[in-house]
């Protein structure tokens, strides 16, 4: 190129626009500015100028290599966008479509509510404890003032193996276990299957419990009630549900009550659930019995306190609306799912 | 037990309705389990007089009665039943007329004969009473008379239920106390109880004789039985009156015989058991004993009940004739025939009784009140009252009696000592002490001050107080719990000691992995058992409930299975469970859990290709769980003996050759029996062997240095397991060596034949220094040498 023909562009300009893609601007690129582009080589010939022509046709040269620099920038700019746009059309997804999912397990709603128990109870202070299944006779009866031919005897069904070894009927005996080896004051709760012999439509021969005992120096019935206010109150979800305490017959604890809170299902005003009167019974609870005290070693005039034991399937078909006790042991996975 | 409300008038004076009854007894401590009507609701039946019976002209089993209905006509009745008689009174159903069952009467034409109404049986009523053909009224029932009203038929029954240490409240008087004690007017006693003829009584050791008559109490039995009345009469009712019928039928009671059907009336009116024998029937007198190894009494239920010696017995001369307190004996019953009676009201100790009657399988209202505790003053005072009942109710005689109270063998009156302070404390709230005086009156303790509180004694019918705590519980029973303020307990805070048991951490990671958690019977059948442990020594029932759960299981895989076979009859083609349970044995009762899966090995997606699980997917879960303890070694070690799994994909797991677990696919023996067309894999874990691992972690300082990687590719003899090869390396290799992964495994036909191919990615890394080429090779040659040396193994060229 002459340098009297650098004052026109135009066909830099031309090619320019006309690049299709990015490798194809790089080689206009080295056609015009590259070490043997034509502007380049314009450059090296200024020093065969006058002086003054040189500064002359420098300051032309500088403004047409500026001219053709922004146009190869704007032509990159551009082709870069579209590249980008191109590839992200191509990656275009259907988000709709399920992702790749390990589905979530579920814990059994029996054990939920176990859970739910033991956490409310430990925060109070309450030591999570365990007694065996297979209980002898002592800790299932003697000890909680359960003798033998006692008429209360008749209120458990119980499964025997041999004279003095039994499936326990209820978790009390691990209170008995616990008080073996440890001194008041104390707070324990014990969750756990118990069994009778019983089967219909609304008991089953295995079931769950859970046990709680509290012995201090000032340790008072009404302690006992706010206790389990509070503690059905959260488990319902309810801060109003009435409670109210029936008296009641334990043969390990005096006084003691039944424990009814106003129908869950139907707000107090009857149902069937409730059998119209619009009070469930919900647990069984009372001072521990100064027999039961006295078995375990524990001076009943210096330290108190109070038990209570609750049917854990009867609350957990109260607290997610279950209507067939069956359904908990039946095991169907449809069940299950609803409660992942 | 049943009582009706109008009964309980007899002994209360009372202005509340029923729904307040119920609600003071339930909140006294006799929970109200049902109310019901006496009688369902009908009307426009009254009492009629049948005038005449005549046949029907064209129906042999019908007949035609002119009956007064008191409106001075007589009406046509056509009537099919047979006990129809002449001077009958009975209830008629007038046109109109509305009976249970939505039954309405109107006058219609029988074969031919105009009928204006119906004569009704009791069932028809609703009244059932167990009686076949028309309700036959007393002859003295009020002709035109409401049948409602004369029956007192708008009453209501109120189900109890009560608690086995309240044997006092097993009658209407014992109801009609408590509710006294809760707030009612007036308790006193009716007028049949209170009057009767006296006889001489006795209290003497000796046994007493009067003409022929005797009763003999066996020196051995005077503390099982203080108490003793027997009454020869002669005559007995042979027809109860309407008011007498409608109380057995209101407690819940089929009439049996009209003399039996008296004394139960009588026991649920006072709470007192009373027996009856048929005098002509006893030979030689009475004697009250311990039965002898071998009697047996033939029973009033039919069954021949096999007496021990620490039963009591009423017995003759020829033996037993009754099991004391619990049932009579069929020899010495009541019949249509007895023209004579022995009535017998004793007490008989609680301890005496207890227990005997379920060791028979017997359920008795008499045994279930002695159990409990009889008044034992009351025995004299109702046979008393019986005997005056039957004088109104039949020509009858008083031939002998004989009636006896050892005092001195009576239990005792507790004196009990109530300590107001100590009630506050225990219950958390103040009393007056006015109100526990009138309260402990009310129930009938006698009271007397202390410096602390009270003296009481508790009255003969009371066997639940014997101490303060009992007196405590009166107190705030009949006081209210509606009363008890809500407190919250206060204590020493302490930290819990940390829950030891990793159950939670593990059902956690189960569920993060779609097991869902079950829980099966721990009783499983003796076949279930046998097809996974035909060795196991776990404990079996006396009594199960089926053959279904018979034996205490051994191992969670049974109840896994059936939950497995369940659900997969159900459509589901993807399954994980697992349970957290007891397994027993003879001597252990032990924590576990187990698991299984089966089906595909993701949910069918669209994203990947459909395949089912292996052990691989198993084995990974469990690898999950045991990473919970990063500092223990876990071996997984080939098991081909265990009876319930595949012999060549299973794997036992041990801790230092100790087995914590097992894994494999179930026998396909067994899946077929389970009705499985894909394989099952089944887990255990022993929790408490986990609980006892060494728990917590260890931090160590991350190395500044990078990490390199480098491929090794073994080829390996088909008899040596992966395991193998891996412990070598793991053994040979240094510090640096971070991870040996094996990343690949081949085999095919590029390889000699019995062999197999591992490519193993290892991962180095030191603490100290960059690792030279150098290092590297070291570690390589030094992990190829080792594993040399456990087989013919080389690099793979």
């Amino acid at each position: 190129m002459s340098l009297s023909s650098i004052a026109s562009l135009a066909e830099a300009a031309r090619d320019i626009a006309a690049a299709a893609d990015l490798p194809a601007l790089e080689q206009i690129r080295l056609h015009w500015l590259g070490k043997k582009g034509l502007l380049t080589q314009a450059m090296q010939q200024l020093g065969q100028l006058s002086p003054e022509a040189r500064r002359e046709a420098g300051q032309l040269l500088n403004v047409r290599k500026e001219e053709v620099q922004n146009l190869l920038q704007s032509r990159r700019t551009l082709l870069e966008t579209a590249r980008i746009q191109a590839r992200l059309e191509a990656e275009r997804i259907d988000v709709t479509l399920p992702g790749r999912r390990v589905a979530l397990g579920s814990s059994h709603p029996i054990r939920q509510t176990l859970e739910w128990i033991e956490q409310y109870f430990s925060g109070l202070g309450f030591e999570i404890s365990d007694g065996p299944e297979i209980e002898d006779d002592y800790h299932n009866f003697e000890a909680l003032n359960i003798p033998e031919d006692h008429p209360a005897r008749a209120m458990h069904d119980t499964f025997y193996f041999d004279q003095n070894r039994v499936l326990r009927t209820h978790t009390s005996p691990v209170q008995i276990r616990f008080l073996e080896n440890h001194q008041p004051p104390l707070r324990m709760i014990a969750t756990g299957r118990v069994y009778r012999r019983d089967s219909d439509i609304t008991h089953t021969p295995m079931f769950h419990q859970v046990e709680g005992l509290l012995l201090d120096e000032e340790a008072s019935f009404a302690d006992l009630r706010g206790l389990l206010e509070d503690f059905l109150q959260n488990f319902f979800a309810k801060p109003d549900l009435p409670v109210r305490f029936r008296p009641s017959y334990f043969p390990f604890t005096e006084p003691s009550a039944e424990v009814d809170v106003g129908c869950v299902i139907c707000g107090g005003s009857g149902c069937r659930v409730c059998k119209q009167t619009g009070w469930l019974e919900v647990l069984g609870c009372g001072m521990v019995h100064p027999a039961v005290l006295s078995g375990a070693g524990v001076d009943g005039e210096l330290f108190g306190g109070f038990a209570f034991g609750m049917g854990i399937e009867r609350l957990t078909m109260l607290r997610y609306g279950v209507n067939d006790l069956r359904l908990f042991f039946e095991n169907d996975l449809r069940f299950l799912k609803q409660f992942s | 037990m049943r009582i009706s409300i109008q009964w309980l008038r007899d002994w209360l004076d009372f202005s509340w309705n029923t729904e307040e009854i119920a609600r003071r007894l339930t909140m006294g401590g006799i929970e109200v389990e049902a109310i019901e009507p006496a009688a369902l609701p009908f009307h426009a039946v009254v009492v009629a007089a049948v005038q005449s019976v005549a046949a029907h002209p064209e129906a042999d089993k019908l007949r035609v009665a002119q009956v007064d209905a008191g409106d001075g006509t007589l009406r046509t009745i056509v009537c099919g039943a047979a006990n129809l008689a002449e001077g009958q009174r009975v209830p008629l159903a007038l046109p109109g007329a509305e009976l249970p069952g939505n039954k309405k009467i109107a006058i219609s034409e029988l074969r031919g004969v105009r009928s204006e109404g119906m004569l009704c049986a009791a069932g028809e009523l609703g009244l059932e009473d167990g009686s076949s053909g028309l309700m036959i009224l007393d002859a003295e029932a009020p002709v035109g008379a409401d049948l409602r009203t004369y029956l007192h038929l708008d009453d209501e029954i109120l189900t109890l239920g009560i608690t086995p240490n309240r044997g006092d409240a097993l009658s209407i008087k014992g109801v009609a106390r408590d509710l006294y004690a809760l707030g009612a007017q007036q308790l006193h006693a009716p007028r049949s109880v209170t009057q009767g003829p006296e006889w001489s009584q006795q209290d003497s050791t000796q046994h007493s004789v009067q003409g022929d008559y005797s009763v003999a109490i066996d020196a051995e039995a005077r503390t099982a039985c203080p108490s003793y009345t027997a009454l020869w009469i002669d005559g007995v009712p042979n027809r109860l009156p309407d008011f007498l019928r409608e109380r057995l039928r209101r407690a819940g009671q089929r009439s049996i015989h009209p003399m039996v059907d008296l004394l139960n009336i009588w026991m649920f009116d006072t709470g007192q058991p009373l027996h009856a024998f048929d005098a002509n029937t006893i030979q030689g007198g009475l004697c009250v004993r311990w039965a002898k190894t071998g009697e047996v009494l033939d029973a009033l239920d039919g069954r021949d009940l096999n007496l021990e010696p620490d039963m009591l017995v009423i017995a003759d001369a020829q033996g037993p004739v009754a099991l004391a307190g619990i049932i009579g004996g069929r020899r010495s019953s009541v019949t249509p025939q007895t023209r004579s009676i022995i009535l017998e009201a004793a007490f008989f100790q609680p301890k005496a009784i207890q227990g005997r009657a379920r060791r028979l399988g017997l359920q008795t209202d008499a045994a279930m009140r002695y159990e409990r505790g009889v008044d034992f003053n009351l025995a004299p005072q109702v046979a008393r009252g019986v005997l005056a009942q039957m004088m109104e109710l039949a020509t009858v005689q008083l031939r002998a009696s004989h009636s006896f109270t050892l005092k001195g063998q009576l239990p005792a009156s507790a004196e009990i000592s109530l300590r107001q302070k100590r009630l506050e404390r225990v219950m958390g709230m103040p009393y007056e002490a006015a109100v526990i005086e009138q309260l402990l009156t009310r129930l009938g303790l006698q009271i007397r001050l202390t410096q602390d509180g009270w003296q009481a004694t508790a009255p003969s019918h009371r066997f639940d107080l014997r101490i303060e705590a009992d007196l405590i519980e009166e107190v705030g029973r009949i006081y209210g719990y509606d009363h008890l303020p809500a407190h919250r307990p206060r204590g020493i805070l302490q930290a819990v000691p940390d829950n030891q048991s990793p159950s939670q951490m593990l059902r956690h990671i189960l569920q993060a992995r779609d097991y869902h958690e079950v829980i099966t019977y721990s009783f499983i059948s003796q076949e279930s058992q046998d097809d996974f442990q035909p060795n196991a020594d776990a404990p079996a029932l006396l009594n199960p409930l089926s053959a279904d759960l018979a034996v205490m299981r051994a191992s969670l895989w049974p109840g896994l299975l059936q939950t497995l076979q369940f659900n997969a009859k159900r459509q589901q083609d993807r399954i994980r469970l697992f349970e957290m349970g007891r397994v027993f044995s003879a001597d252990r009762q032990s924590m576990v859990l187990a698991g299984c899966i089966w089906g595909t090995g993701d949910r069918e997606n669209w994203a990947q290709t459909a395949r089912n699980v292996d052990f691989f997917d198993l084995k990974g879960d469990v690898a999950a769980i045991l990473a919970l303890w990063p500092q223990t070694h876990f071996e997984f070690q080939t098991l081909s003996t265990e009876h319930a799994l595949h012999p060549g994909q299973a794997a036992e797991i041990l801790v230092e050759g100790r087995r914590i677990g097992m894994l494999g696919a179930l026998h396909p023996t067994l899946a077929a029996r389970y009705d499985l067309d894909k394989s099952a894999f089944f887990f255990y874990l022993d929790i408490e062997m986990l609980e006892h691992l060494q728990k917590g972690r260890h931090f160590t300082a991350l190395s500044p240095y990078p990490a390199l990687r480098r491929d090794m590719a073994l080829v390996i003899p088909d008899n040596i397991e992966a395991g193998a090869v891996l412990a070598a390396m793991q053994q040979a290799a240094s510090a640096v060596v971070q991870e040996i992964r094996i990343f690949d495994r081949y085999q095919g036909e590029s390889l000699p034949a019995g062999t197999y191919s591992l490519a193993f990615a290892l991962i180095l890394q030191d603490r100290e220094r960059t690792l030279t080429e150098a290092d590297v090779q070291m570690e390589l040659e030094r992990m190829l040498t080792a594993v040399k040396q456990i087989g013919s193994i080389e690099l793979r060229a």
